[in-house]
């Protein structure tokens, strides 16, 4: 039986491509002669053009999701986060803090009190995030990588000083210096609650580049936060924060967590519960990978549409060329190797497609950030002349994507973009391949008659 | 006498036309020595071009026996009558049949290259069979570049690439103009000497008959040994 080997492969392919997408240059000793398929350079531009989006949606989502997943981690949630009875004494907590932080795999831990609050200032009031921050904060890598200040410090050396998240501060129209109202409930007699009242000066303004998570920041020193805040509506917990919260290792650093609180006697004890930062924000981060999930499925649909052009080229250019297929036929060539040159034409098609897609999709995906900033200026600057009292836009509203896209190449996605990409090619192409492979050469006889 | 290069028995063709049914080949018998040059006559529509390309297994018949270099065609399956037509066979049709995004080198070449010889010897080769049949120096053009005359010589070029042991033409000065003709006749008649081929020969052109060692009438059918 005649087999196709993989060296009888060279002129199938030379064949498929000459076929599909004629000679690539003009033939210098014959000059007059141009051969050139345009519909099959046109199947390579739609899967060039709908790999694109796939990359930039991919790479710019998971950038997305990492750089603000990133920000929860080392600016918010920490790594693992043990929840704390809020009556624990300074010196258990101190005791245990240590503890932890003696753990191999524990890089920090820092105890924070959180609660909430009402922020006044003479311009009005707004709600805020009250975080008591322990000092420790101060020297942890994350926070300061995260962390922008607008001005000022970014923890408050006194009591009575604040660090306000940006847009709060703008909320209340105030800067470093003023001074700001925090309105937090104290419990008062037969389980009334009543408004208490400090002042702070403004110590600091500051953001993470996010401003979901920032926004409502009103950040106190942690001895002020547990003297202010009411004990039932507040969170005490120890943020701890790790060598690799992205590994495998997390969960068993968290189990041998839990054994350092048997040990220190803290087992069963109400109050104290470990959460990863993957518990701590599920819903965030599910919602952040469905929606990664359904732009990924539409894309996926544009390269389906892309694939389905081409073979409707390829079975268009079967329909036209009987007669040239007939004709190999005729010299000896099989349906087998008749299909085999259809489906390599089909693939090397989708291969040129995939190729050219993913390096111009790499490169938009490498500067998006600067292409983004092109495309505002360009559309602020075309609005000035055309109505010069209209807002400057922000084609990436702070409010829910980071204002600068970190991008990472990543080469697992690379490969399975591509890999798809001509696996689907060839897949399509089975049909008008199939039907090329059923000519017979006799139809050369019938072309003559 | 010589062992026959080509030898059918009692070969039956059949054609139907709605309910008529036309008797191409009835029962017919041939057959020919390797290293002839063989002409076939008859009227049109009389089956020559038929015969031909059961010779070349481009067409199946109904019965009879037909055995060409050794193999028996009516037992071949698909795959095998793709060898068949790769190894055994050359075939040079009325019109050029070239494909028309290829050179004339390449049309000569592809077979060649198809059937498994490196690149570079099926390129070579081609080259050597251009200069044959006079068209070396057109190598590079495409069959829309070159005269009806140079397109049959290129087809009778690719034809040889595989070395066939027989050579299958039909009506190849069909379409030419009187100075093609008499060139192309000239080609073939050095044909089996230079190529080292059998050559078998559809025509009206009774100049072109004369070429042949022998001649077939297939007339009615059945063929008439006319010389």
């Amino acid at each position: 039986m005649h087999q196709i080997k993989a060296r009888n492969l060279k002129p199938l392919f030379f064949l498929g491509l000459r076929f599909l997408f004629g000679k690539p240059v003009q033939n210098p000793k014959a000059p007059a002669h141009r051969v050139r398929h345009s519909a099959f350079w046109g199947a390579v531009l739609g899967i060039s053009v709908s790999i694109v989006p796939l990359y930039i949606v991919l790479f710019v989502s998971n950038g997305m999701i990492q750089g603000i997943t990133d920000r929860y981690l080392e600016t918010k949630t920490g790594h693992l986060q043990l929840a704390l009875p809020f009556t624990l004494t300074g010196e258990t907590r101190e005791k245990l803090q240590r503890d932890i932080a003696g753990l191999e795999g524990v890089a920090s831990a820092s105890f924070e009190v959180d609660g909430i609050g009402l922020a006044a200032s003479s311009r009005g009031s707004t709600s805020a995030q009250v975080r008591g921050l322990d000092q420790s904060i101060v020297a942890d890598e994350g926070f300061k990588k995260f962390i922008q200040t607008d001005g000022g410090t970014i923890y408050p050396e006194k009591q009575n000083e604040a660090v306000l998240g940006r847009y709060l501060a703008r909320a209340l129209g105030v800067g470093v210096g003023d001074t700001v109202t925090l309105i937090t409930l104290r419990d008062a007699h037969e389980g009334q609650m009543l408004p208490r009242l400090s002042i702070f000066r403004v110590a600091g303004i500051v953001s993470s580049g996010y401003r979901e998570l920032d926004a409502n920041w009103f950040i106190v020193r942690s001895e002020a936060a547990l003297r202010l805040l009411n004990p039932s509506t507040a969170y005490a917990f120890i943020g701890i924060k790790t060598v690799d919260p992205y590994g495998a290792g997390l969960n068993a650093l968290a189990s041998g967590i839990t054994d350092q609180l048997s040990q220190s006697g803290f087992s069963g004890v109400q109050g104290f519960s470990l959460r990863t930062w993957r518990d701590i924000e599920r819903s965030l981060f599910a919602s952040f990978s469905s929606t990664k999930s359904v732009l990924i499925l539409i894309m996926a649909i544009a390269i389906i549409v892309a694939a389905v052009n081409l073979a409707s080229a390829l079975t268009t250019y079967v329909i036209e060329h009987r007669t040239e297929i007939a004709i190999l036929r005729s010299f000896g060539v099989s349906s087998q190797q008749t299909a085999s040159i259809f489906l390599l034409g089909g693939a090397a098609t989708g291969t040129l497609g995939c190729i050219a897609g993913s390096a111009v999709g790499i490169f938009i995906s490498f500067y998006i950030n600067q292409i983004l900033s092109g495309i505002q200026a360009a559309i602020n600057f075309v609005s000035r002349l055309l109505a010069p009292a209209s807002h400057p836009i922000t084609l990436l509203n702070p409010d829910y994507y980071l204002e600068h896209i970190p991008i990472s190449i990543n080469w697992d996605y690379i490969i399975l973009i591509v890999g798809v990409g001509i696996a689907v090619s060839a897949l399509v192409s089975l049909v008008p391949a199939i039907k090329s492979s059923r000519i017979a050469p006799a139809e050369l006889i019938r072309h003559e008659q | 006498m010589n062992e026959p290069i080509i030898e059918c028995r009692d070969l039956i063709k059949t054609f139907s036309s709605g309910a008529e049914v036309l008797h191409i080949l009835d029962h017919a018998d041939f057959s020919l020595e390797k290293g002839k040059i063989c002409t076939i006559l008859g009227p049109s529509g009389s089956g020559k071009s038929t015969f031909l390309a059961i010779l070349g297994s481009l067409e199946r018949f109904d019965s009879g026996s037909v055995r060409v270099d050794g193999y028996e065609l009516q037992t071949l399956q698909e795959k095998s009558l793709s060898v068949f037509r790769r190894k055994v066979v050359g075939f040079v049709f009325q019109f050029h049949f070239l494909l028309g995004d290829f050179s004339a080198l390449e049309n000569v070449a592809l077979p060649g290259y198809m059937a498994g010889l490196p690149r570079a010897d099926a390129w070579k080769r081609a080259t050597q069979l251009l200069d044959l049949v006079g068209l070396r120096n057109r190598a590079h053009h495409y069959p829309s570049q070159l005269s009806g005359g140079e397109r049959q010589r290129v087809a009778i070029a690719r034809a040889l690439i595989n070395e066939p042991p027989i050579v299958l033409a039909d009506e190849p000065t069909g379409n030419l103009d009187a100075a093609s003709s008499e060139e192309l006749r000239s080609l073939l008649q050095r044909l089996p000497e230079a190529a080292k081929t059998t050559l078998v020969l559809v025509t009206h052109d009774s100049e072109l008959a004369t070429i042949g060692d022998t001649s077939f009438l297939l007339k009615g059918g059945h063929f008439e040994c006319i010389r």
